[in-house]
């Protein structure tokens, strides 16, 4: 699942990770992604965080999906994305904290590592 | 006599004050908008502590003066903080305001009394020091904060149009023979780099006006109907077609023309940004008499009425999560362009009517404005 405020960015993943025959869910925020959780009973095999976001942003919806759903908080890896240095971000609880800037081939390798 | 010297002040403080923004007015803040005087505020408070050291100064205990201390401290540091916040504030200019001051007690108190006995121009003199030293410490700790916190949120908001090109040409690079794909992908570049563009050109804008400049603008002639429908359809080129426009034919004056494409794209970018996802973007112009006045709507959230007085105001941004490019300087930007034009910028916001901003610019320049436009253009065809 892909959690990104900004369209553009959605659309460059998907384009990214379908043609690796991946199957793409998508979230403008992180409210969208707890309701996708929460009322569609979905479970992502990996999620590509956005760190700022309007309505629930990166680190408001890991605390909320830890809290809510340990069970498979505990099982699915979190990538957070971020245009800031990862060592600016504040402490929060993901699998790996990655800058946007390194582009698409990181990306590619990150998904690969977790989905193969 | 010391006591006299308080009554003397005290009486006074008044005609300080009044004397104090004058000059301060005059030669520290005429470049700079009103709100620059807001800080007037620490005034009273420093004139009611120097009446305080001088009452004391017959019987001060150590105890009594290591407070005073800590009073002056207070307010000094207090005025430091705030005008730190203030880009292009200089340190030299915050010293020179308490020159000022330090100048205007004296000769308000001198009117009066002959000569300021030693013992209390000493109090007076030692207080006003204590409140430069803290006044000045805390500036450059305010200044530093302040500039720290605008370099990253800079940093971030360019990055992330750099990062989703970067990643849009790797894209088309692993894409090739798709030419579809290919071809809406070089559009998102092409729009990213546009908002790079209009971030550096902001960016630009706002230092001029943190300065205390006004834009220099040229004016042309220009029919504002035709242009602003001309920006209305490239701007939904970018926000799918979500702006919705009415617009009065033959709206004619002299504007700046690239000016006003700023004020237009950075309100439609803003009602993009704060209103309700995928709702219409309402942009309206309309004549009236020799005014042109336009407006861009967006529904959602009202802005709370004490957060509107500051939203003109440099570095203020509605929401801090956003990840729209911004960093709070394009409203700033608009006002600095709207002024330009010896026009007004308003907004009227409810919870049920959405939140509507209004620019409204003169058609025809008044004779004041037409003197500096000649200037400027002089200043231009000779720079």
């Amino acid at each position: 699942m892909i959690v990104d405020d900004s369209k553009d960015m959605r659309v460059l993943m998907r384009l990214l990770l379908e043609f690796e025959g991946y199957e793409i869910h998508e979230a403008d925020d992180g409210k969208q992604a707890l309701q996708k959780i929460t009322k569609d009973k979905f479970v992502p095999d990996l999620i590509f965080l956005d760190h700022n976001m309007p309505v629930m942003n990166g680190p408001e919806f890991v605390d909320v999906f830890e809290k809510k759903y340990p069970d498979i908080f505990s099982r699915v890896p979190v990538i957070m994305l971020t245009a800031m240095e990862p060592q600016d971000v504040a402490e929060v609880h993901v699998t790996e904290i990655v800058n946007k800037i390194q582009g698409v081939h990181h990306l590619l390798q990150l998904a690969n590592k977790y989905l193969k | 006599m010391k006591n006299n010297i308080n009554r003397q002040l005290k009486k006074n403080s008044q005609k300080i004050m009044a004397r104090w923004e004058k000059r301060a007015q005059k030669e520290l803040f005429k470049n700079r908008d009103e709100s620059s005087l807001a800080l007037r505020d620490s005034l009273p408070e420093y004139l009611v502590q120097m009446t305080d050291a001088l009452s004391k100064t017959i019987e001060r205990s150590s105890k009594r003066k290591k407070e005073d201390k800590s009073d002056s401290s207070r307010v000094g540091a207090k005025h430091g903080h705030e005008r730190g916040k203030f880009p292009g504030y200089s340190i030299d200019e915050l010293i020179f305001e308490f020159h000022i001051l330090r100048e205007t007690v004296f000769e308000v108190l001198e009117e009066d009394e002959e000569e300021v006995p030693k013992q209390a121009r000493d109090v007076i003199l030692n207080s006003i020091e204590q409140m430069v030293n803290d006044a000045a410490t805390e500036f450059s700790e305010s200044a530093r904060n302040f500039q720290e916190h605008f370099t990253a949120t800079v940093t971030h908001d360019l990055r992330t149009p750099v990062a989703t090109t970067k990643m849009s040409s790797q894209v088309i690079l692993r894409h090739l023979n798709d030419p579809k794909m290919t071809a809406k992908l070089s559009y998102q570049i092409i729009a990213n780099m546009n908002r790079i563009d209009s971030m550096a050109q902001n960016l630009l804008d706002t230092s001029r006006i943190r300065s205390g400049k006004k834009l220099e603008l040229s004016f042309e002639n220009l029919d504002l109907s035709s242009f602003t429908a001309e920006v209305c359809t490239e701007l939904n080129m970018l926000y799918e077609n979500r702006i919705n426009s009415t617009i009065e034919a033959s709206a004619v004056g002299r504007w700046n023309k690239q000016s006003l494409r700023r004020v237009l794209e950075n309100l439609v970018s803003n009602a993009v940004k704060y209103g309700t996802k995928e709702k219409e973007i309402t942009v309206k112009l309309k004549k009236k008499r020799n005014k042109v006045i336009f407006s861009v709507h967006n529904s959602g959230k009202p802005i709370l009425q004490k957060q509107k007085s500051r939203l003109f105001e440099k570095f203020v941004r509605g929401n801090r999560n956003t990840s729209a490019g911004s960093w709070g300087i394009g409203l700033n930007v608009v006002k600095g362009i709207v002024d330009a034009h010896k026009g007004k910028v308003w907004i009227e916001s409810t919870k049920t009517k959405g939140t509507t901003f209004f620019v409204e610019l003169p058609t025809q320049l008044t004779k004041a404005s037409r003197h500096s436009i000649k200037t400027e253009t002089e200043s231009f065809a000779n720079a």
